[in-house]
């Protein structure tokens, strides 16, 4: 076996493993590069570069807009939040003023309002569905999941309010980033 | 390098495409299963699951009556070869208009479908999924359904720039390829 993509086989590689740690002790634990879905360990590759253009290309668009009307906080990735059972670090993720966290040392115990995740190539496509669910489950409003090499985004409001936009459409924060608004071909430029 | 000859064996362990020197002819003649071949890599397929089953199977009755009453084209069920260009893939579901049958059909079709069903499978990655439908779309077919039974969504995909996500609430159609066709989608994860 001579894999040609090794993100793919790392993928494989790295089925997740089940860990004894609660989601409060892995919350304390400098464990890094992890996400946390009830009681598993799931790995996060190093990302591809097509990723790291596209999460910045977000990243600065949202980042500007919210900063300049005030309207919360937008953090890059690596940043945990508490998604119910979960702990995930969302590529991107915007938190209104209203649902800021008091204690800036930890990870956010509330979901963000909107979720942004890059699809990466070792990304199966069950689990980033599972995963926008899940942010909709525990309160976030609006999931983005942006996938470079269709060059689409997909939102999702509910299980049953998704839209899926192509490089001809325009993405726009609805009522969550209000005003907010870029084409879709821009994230991928 | 040794290509294990099951496809779907090596699906189980990982889905990581093997590169090999066989052209897509080649491949073609040769006596491995379970493959796709995509620009000289043989892609291992995703073991088909019960819930694969039963989706593939519940739309193939609900599609399969109406092209037959209807007398629309034919209707092929998983593992049957089309060549898309210098692909070689296996809809789970895949339909023909009647005016595009080959005489011959005992060859892989060197045709598109007409309409490409494709149920993802809990090991597909996603960038692979959606470079398949672009594949099929590239190669003339109308019509690609990619169905995801976690969210029990189906994305329609008429070109690049037309996409649609289904969901459970929403009606599938046929359209103008497969005529007079509505199914709910609810009914395809029942």
């Amino acid at each position: 076996m001579d894999p040609q993509n090794t993100r793919e086989f790392k993928q494989e590689m790295s089925v997740p493993e089940h860990g004894e740690m609660t989601l409060e002790e892995f919350l304390e634990s400098d464990l890094e590069g992890y996400e946390y879905v009830k009681g598993e360990l799931i790995p996060m590759p190093a990302a591809s570069w097509e990723h790291g253009i596209v999460s910045a290309r977000v990243f600065l668009h949202l980042g500007l807009y919210v900063r300049e009307h005030q309207l919360g906080e937008v953090v890059t990735p690596d940043t945990g939040f508490q998604v119910g059972e979960r702990v995930l670090k969302p590529d991107i993720a915007f938190l209104s003023t209203a649902h800021l966290p008091n204690d800036p040392s930890k990870a956010c115990p509330v979901p963000p309002d909107l979720a942004v995740e890059v699809v990466s190539p070792s990304d199966a496509f069950r689990r980033v569905i599972e995963k926008a669910f899940a942010y909709l489950e525990a309160g976030t409003q609006i999931v983005w999941v942006i996938e470079p090499g269709s060059k689409t985004v997909t939102v999702y409001r509910s299980e049953t309010d998704i839209t899926l936009l192509t490089r001809e459409d325009t993405l726009t924060g609805e009522d969550v980033v209000e005003g907010f608004s870029c084409h879709v071909a821009q994230l991928f430029e | 390098m040794d290509i294990p000859k099951n496809g779907y064996e090596q699906g189980a362990i990982s889905l990581a495409p093997i590169k090999t020197d066989m052209t897509l002819d080649e491949f073609c003649q040769s006596d491995l299963e379970g493959y796709e071949y995509v620009k000289g890599e043989l892609v291992p397929m995703a073991p088909p699951t019960m819930e694969h089953g039963d989706i593939s199977m519940s739309l193939s009755l609900l599609l399969g009556i109406h092209i037959r009453e209807n007398q629309l084209g034919r209707l092929y069920p998983a593992g049957t070869d089309f060549k898309l260009g210098d692909r070689l893939v296996k809809p789970d579901i895949a339909f023909v208009a009647s005016g595009r049958l080959p005489v011959d059909r005992r060859k892989a079709f060197s045709i598109p479908p007409d309409l490409a069903v494709e149920v993802v499978s809990p090991t597909d990655l996603q960038y692979r999924v959606v470079e398949k439908a672009f594949a099929y779309l590239n190669a003339g077919t109308r019509l690609v359904w990619i169905i995801e039974p976690v969210g029990k969504t189906v994305t329609v995909y008429h070109s690049q720039t037309d996409i649609k996500t289904l969901t459970r609430e929403d009606t599938l159609t046929g359209e103008d390829v497969v005529e007079g066709f509505s199914c709910h989608v609810a009914q395809l994860f029942e």
